[in-house]
């Protein structure tokens, strides 16, 4: 009896996200020069011990908002992230390529509740193209 | 050969705390403990992978540009900028200002005379508001279509329908509008000694 109830109580626990797909919309619209807009998007992320966050993108240059998506030589904004959240929480805004060397290392056995955040800046010299900027980013926990 | 994986394994296990529990509960049969073993291993052989990875797959992040406009730090044209004071009659002074719009969008541009002081409607005035210059105004740059080119009189230049198109270029966000002011003395009368001023706005439209 004792050796079923410890191998449940262990095969309970796992690693993984929960109310997946994130995305994260911006609360307000750049409307002047070197205006910044942030949005946020709520993570769970459920883990049975040691493990550690990392960011990834699927080709460099995702992570910056840029205009109708990735591309070379389109508009773009300047991007910031942070995660905060987990006792490793940034405190403040990290550069986009910054951030993709982030690491978070998370410990024990619980599930965290932590908040994306996405900072889009417009240039201080030049009005931005008008539209939808569009970045993409993947974070991966390893365990 | 599930039963021989279990009896290597178990020396392993054994320094687990964990395991520890089971295998040293007294009450149990060396066939039970194995028999968990391999049982706990199916349960929990995904767990037990170290260096596995779950990710959220892609976290898109949206956000949006509106169409604005909007000057650069705008400043006075001051005497300084001016060709020269004058000095004579029938004599012409001639002043430009760059002006710094940013824009990522078609503009109309449009003057008019401010509601402040000094007003003088777009003509400059001496300090008395009793003797004037004749003032004439103009507004170039790349990019901009006057409806009426050229050096234009207060009267018409401050009309409404004396406008200026700005087209935009893509990914160009900033223009330089140039705003020019001439003041003359009259042909047969010395005007009076000192400074000449009047105000104006120019107004961005989209």
């Amino acid at each position: 009896m004792l050796a079923a109830l410890l191998c449940c109580a262990r095969a309970l626990g796992v690693t993984q996200w929960q109310s997946l797909p994130y995305s994260v919309v911006m609360s307000t619209h750049i409307q002047g020069l070197g205006q910044s807009s942030t949005g946020t998007s709520p993570m769970r992320l459920e883990h049975d011990g040691l493990c550690t966050l990392s960011v990834s993108v699927h080709q460099l240059g995702d992570e910056v908002l840029t205009l109708g998506g990735t591309g070379a030589g389109r508009p773009t904004l300047t991007t910031a992230y942070k995660i905060t959240g987990i006792p490793a929480q940034d405190t403040d805004w990290v550069s986009s390529s910054a951030f993709l060397s982030r690491t978070y290392i998370i410990a024990g056995n619980a599930t965290e509740n932590m908040t994306l955040w996405v900072q889009g800046t417009a240039p201080a010299d030049s009005a931005p193209e008008p539209g939808n900027y569009t970045a993409t980013i993947v974070l991966t926990v390893t365990f | 050969m599930f039963r021989r994986v279990a009896e290597l394994l178990l020396p392993v296990i054994q320094e687990d705390p964990i395991w520890i529990c089971i295998v040293k509960e007294p009450r149990m049969s060396r066939k039970t403990i194995i028999s968990s073993i391999l049982a706990a291993c199916l349960v929990l052989a995904p767990t037990m992978i170290r260096g596995a990875t779950v990710s959220t797959g892609d976290i898109t992040v949206t956000e949006t540009v509106d169409q604005f406009a909007e000057w650069g730090t705008v400043t006075n044209i001051t005497v300084a900028n001016f060709s020269g004071h004058i000095t004579q009659v029938n004599q012409t002074r001639t002043a430009t200002k760059n002006l710094t719009l940013y824009a990522n969008i078609a503009v109309t541009l449009a003057a008019t005379t401010t509601s402040g002081s000094p007003d003088f409607s777009g003509i400059l005035t001496d300090s008395s508001a009793t003797y004037t210059l004749t003032t004439q105004y103009s507004i170039t740059g790349a990019g901009i279509t006057p409806v009426n080119p050229g050096l234009l009189a207060p009267a018409t230049f401050f009309t409404g329908g004396n406008t200026y198109a700005l087209a935009h270029t893509a990914g160009v966000g900033s223009y330089t509008v140039v705003l020019t002011v001439t003041a003359a003395s009259p042909a047969a009368s010395a005007p009076e000694a000192g400074d000449y001023s009047c105000g104006l706005a120019i107004t961005a439209t989209w």
